[in-house]
């Protein structure tokens, strides 16, 4: 039981339960965090994920937020983020934003397992 | 002379000339010797003297003579003058034989012989008296004609049948000036010019067509004479032919009269008969007019009561302009006392006075003025005319119609003008004119500040030299906009409203305006006025200086009971008195103006509450997109385990994913909730349904309705306060209040106990504490958590809308209450709401 893992960045509590929940059905390890700076503090503390599922709109530290410091980080620049985002301008931005993948709220759990496990191989 | 000394024949010759004197009968032929004495005698001697032959024969002549001729030598001297010249010629009386007399035509002749000495004479007589008696008749009657000429008394000119002048009285003389002398021989026309008295063209000459037409011509009438010296008389003639006895025309008598004095008398005669006639016309008539005066008098008094009693002014004017008639209204509305004092008034005064212009306000050229028109013979006319009267600055606007009398000759002698007083029609007209270009301003924008400041701008010269307009904010007056007809002045108003700002416990002016939403007008503005207004010595200087004269100030209020702001005008001209007109227009200036502004405002609002509302879409869509994903995820979550073959071994965490998979419905449906209430709050504006009610039995109803969720949070609920407050409320409403206050206790402090007491405050007055021993809101939140979307804390665990207090505040206002808290961070929060009992 002790799969890839994948850290969750989002604010609301239901959804990275849920997040948390189906990707644990699939073995993955998970690992949640509530804003972007929370989100930059679980990858510095263990073992890199191997993929990041970003919320975009957040208190304190969004997803953009995250992003910079992320790629300000080179031990974890390269980690692959999922971008997760009822937003649909952020959806549409352009690759600029450097994310490997866009996911809309609410999403498709086999789509979503589908991207998770194209980072996690 | 006869050679009786011939030698031939002499005897023969001598015989012959014997018979011949012999037998002459009509003839005396005798000789006489050289003294006289009779030596020879004929037949016709004897015949014509009654002496025979024998009788005579050696008598001396002189017995043919009369004695008195004898006597005086006639006799003798004719035989010395026949002696000396050799022949004699006479005529006169010669006396018979039987002393009767006979008129002798008589030739002496001196006879001589051959030596030339005198041997006789003869002589040769011969009875000349039927003859010498016609001739003396003619004489006579040509005597009588010419005394008879001479004494008549009308001129006469008699001429040949060729028109020549051959015979004029004296009285003829006289008129033509023309001595008889000279004119004779002159053709008429020299003599007699005479010419039509009107046309003065020549008259045809009367003599002309009496010869023409053979008869007696009077003179045209109306004929001129003039004379010799250019004297002209008025004279009357008529000429007649003279016919001979043959018939034919032997020339023209003229008669004529002087008729200059006639003429005279004859008008003067005629005058005074006409005289006499309009005299006794004008007798005849007193009567009648003075009956017909009487009528007059009694018409015209009860007409001038008609006239005087007509809304219009009535003038009437003669061609030079002066006022003849005006009843009293045409005098009160030219400004004067009385009809009398207009009447009066000089033309000058009236021109200088009155300036006159039309419809657009154009100078008016006086010809065009229907009076003038009329008097100029234009027919009657009607015409706007605007008048003001320079004396005083005052004007009026009048509908003039004018008809012109027209005299016996048509010629206008007077004009009568009618003066229908439209002022208060185009006053009112101007106004709605004025309303609608102040409405076009003021709803040209949403800029209200902007278009405040334009409609001061409109409103001077307008309506008054000043004006301003101030808004209220809270309980102070800003001055928004100030306007003076002179410029410069604006800032000099500034200043001094900023140095001397107007009191707010003024019991006059703009804040009296403001808290009672009353306006003032002051028609007149007495020093003791300003006096009172003033707040010092310096302060009246400066006020008194600004000359104001009338002052409207009118509230700013788009509605009974509100008001926004204050508009004030002055008048700093003498002719300006604000009366009650002005300030109705001023009135309803304020109250278009406040609606503008509060349009303004609440299309601001408006437009805040639009950005709110999407806002609140945003946030809605997300909070409610989140549990929904959540769900999803945990749904499609289920069933990829439910299609695992390890389906049993899972029971517990299928259970456990089931129950999350519940709670995501509920928090969906606690959301949709919120929504619900929020919308039932702000459709139409929030209309109670008030009934009685009790506040306590209220609250504890929702306290039970919420035990579980208390208690599932850990915490404990407690109720206080009065047993019973009564009030009239919305109870569906108020249970709305107490739901979401008891949700934020739960939501920000589980786990502790939360008070609540419910009281009457003051008589008529409920009070409800919720008191909460939660985290707390920092001061600088608490005036915002009661805004929409407004939560303390950012953390989106306590999860919904945000909206509860909003909802809360929203309620309580609606029923005239307030809603109030008290709380600092880590000590807990307490809710005051305050209802009236309605």
């Amino acid at each position: 039981m002790s799969g890839p893992t994948v850290l969750v960045v989002d604010d609301d509590r239901d959804i990275r339960d849920a997040l948390s929940d189906v990707l644990s059905d699939e073995s993955y390890t998970v690992v949640c965090a509530a804003d972007g700076d929370e989100g930059m503090a679980r990858l510095r503390s263990v073992p890199p994920p191997a993929v990041i599922l970003l919320d975009w709109m957040m208190p304190n530290c969004d997803g953009a937020c995250f992003l910079r410091q992320q790629r300000a980080d080179p031990s974890v620049a390269a980690i692959p983020v999922v971008l997760l985002t009822a937003d649909n301008r952020a959806l549409a931005q352009g690759p600029e934003t450097g994310v490997q993948a866009r996911l809309a709220k609410p999403v498709s759990l086999d789509e979503l397992l589908a991207v998770v496990a194209r980072y996690t191989v | 002379m006869p050679d009786f000394d011939a030698e031939d024949s002499t005897a023969r010759r001598l015989e012959l000339f014997r018979v011949l004197v012999e037998e002459a009968r009509d003839y005396a032929i005798f000789f006489l010797d050289p003294e006289g004495r009779v030596t020879s005698w004929n037949a016709g001697a004897e015949r014509i003297k009654g002496y025979r032959q024998e009788e005579i024969l050696g008598r001396h002549f002189s017995l043919f003579f009369a004695a008195a001729e004898v006597t005086a030598g006639k006799p003798n001297r004719e035989l010395a003058r026949a002696a000396a010249e050799g022949r004699v010629e006479d005529e006169g009386w010669r006396v018979r034989k039987d002393g009767s007399r006979f008129w002798a035509a008589v030739v002496l002749t001196a006879v001589r012989d051959a030596g030339g000495k005198l041997i006789g004479f003869t002589k040769l007589s011969r009875d000349m008296t039927s003859w010498h008696r016609a001739r003396e008749e003619i004489r006579q009657s040509r005597e009588d004609l010419a005394v008879t000429l001479r004494s008549v008394g009308d001129a006469l000119i008699a001429t040949d049948p060729g028109g020549r002048v051959t015979l004029m009285n004296p009285v003829a003389e006289q008129l033509t000036g023309w001595p008889s002398g000279e004119a004779h021989g002159q053709p008429l026309e020299t003599v007699f010019r005479i010419v039509n008295e009107e046309t003065r063209h020549t008259v045809e000459n009367p003599v002309d067509r009496a010869l023409r037409e053979g008869k007696i011509v009077g003179l045209a009438n109306h004929t001129l004479l003039i004379a010799r010296d250019g004297v002209e008389r008025a004279i009357a003639d008529s000429a007649s032919p003279i016919r001979h006895q043959d018939g034919s025309v032997r020339g023209v008598v003229l008669i004529f009269r002087d008729q200059t004095a006639e003429r005279a008398a004859e008008t003067t005669r005629e005058q005074l008969v006409r005289e006499h006639a309009a005299r006794a016309a004008a007798e005849a008539s007193a009567a009648a007019l003075r009956e017909s005066e009487e009528r007059t008098r009694a018409v015209s008094e009860r007409l001038n009561i008609v006239l005087e009693g007509v809304a219009d002014g009535i003038t009437m004017q003669d061609p030079s302009g002066r006022v003849l008639y005006a009843n009293s209204m045409a005098a009160r509305m030219c400004g004067y006392g009385s009809a009398e004092e207009m009447t009066a008034a000089p033309l000058s005064d009236l021109a200088a006075r009155f300036a006159l212009f039309d419809g657009d306000d154009r100078p008016l050229p006086y010809e065009q003025v229907p009076n003038r028109r009329a008097l100029a013979g234009g027919g009657p006319s009607s015409l706007l005319v605007h008048v003001r009267d320079r004396s005083n600055g005052r004007d009026w606007w009048s509908q003039l119609a004018s008809i012109p009398i027209n005299g016996p000759e048509g010629r206008p002698e007077a004009a009568v003008s009618i003066w229908h007083d439209v002022t208060a029609q185009r006053r009112r007209e101007d106004e709605l004119n004025f309303l609608v270009e102040t409405g076009a301003l003021l709803s040209s924008s949403l800029d209200y500040e902007t278009t405040l400041a334009k409609l001061t701008e409109a409103l001077v010269p307008r309506l008054g030299d000043w004006c301003a307009i101030e808004l209220l904010e809270g309980r102070e007056l800003r001055l928004l906009s100030i306007e003076h007809v002179d410029p410069a002045k604006v800032s000099l108003a500034r200043t001094l409203r900023a140095k001397y700002p107007p009191d707010p416990r003024a019991t006059r002016g703009a804040y009296q305006v403001a808290r009672t939403g009353r306006s003032e007008l002051y028609p007149e503005i007495p020093d003791e006025l300003l006096a009172a207004g003033a707040q010092s010595p310096e302060h009246l200087r400066v006020i008194r200086e600004v000359g104001m004269k009338s002052a409207m100030v009118v509230p700013l209020s788009p509605r009974e009971g509100t008001v926004v702001g204050v508009i004030t005008v002055i008048s700093t001209s003498a002719a300006r008195r604000y009366e009650g007109a002005d300030l109705a227009l001023l009135e309803v200036l304020g109250r278009r103006a406040a609606l503008a502004i509060e349009n303004a405002r609440l299309y601001r609002e408006a437009r805040g509450a639009i950005h709110v509302r999407d806002e609140f879409l945003a946030i809605a869509g997300h909070e409610l997109k989140t549990p929904l994903a959540a769900l999803q995820l945990q749904v499609q979550g289920l069933v990829r385990l439910a299609q695992r073959a390890d389906v049993a071994g899972s029971v517990d965490r299928l259970r456990e994913r089931l129950d999350k998979t519940l709670a995501l419905g509920r928090r969906l449906d606690e959301l949709i909730k919120e929504l619900l209430d929020v919308s039932r709050i702000t459709a139409g504006r929030l209309t109670l349904e008030r009934e009685s009610c009790d506040l306590v039995a209220l609250v504890r109803r929702v306290l039970d309705r919420f035990a579980d969720q208390v208690a599932g949070a850990g915490a404990t609920a407690t109720l206080g306060g009065d047993s019973r407050v009564l009030g009239h409320w919305d109870r569906a409403r108020l249970d709305l209040v107490v739901s979401n206050l008891i949700t934020n206790a739960i939501k920000y402090a589980p786990g502790k106990p939360i008070e609540l007491t419910v009281e009457e405050a003051s008589p008529a007055r409920a009070r409800l504490v919720v008191r909460d021993h939660g985290i707390g809101i920092a001061p600088e939140d608490q005036s915002r958590i009661f805004g929409p979307f407004e939560r303390a804390v950012s953390d989106r665990h306590y999860g919904g809308f945000g909206l509860g207090l909003w909802i809360v505040r929203q309620v309580v206002e609606a029923h005239g209450g307030s809603v109030r808290l008290e709380s600092s961070p880590g000590q807990g929060a307490t809710f005051f709401v305050e209802l009236p009992s309605g």
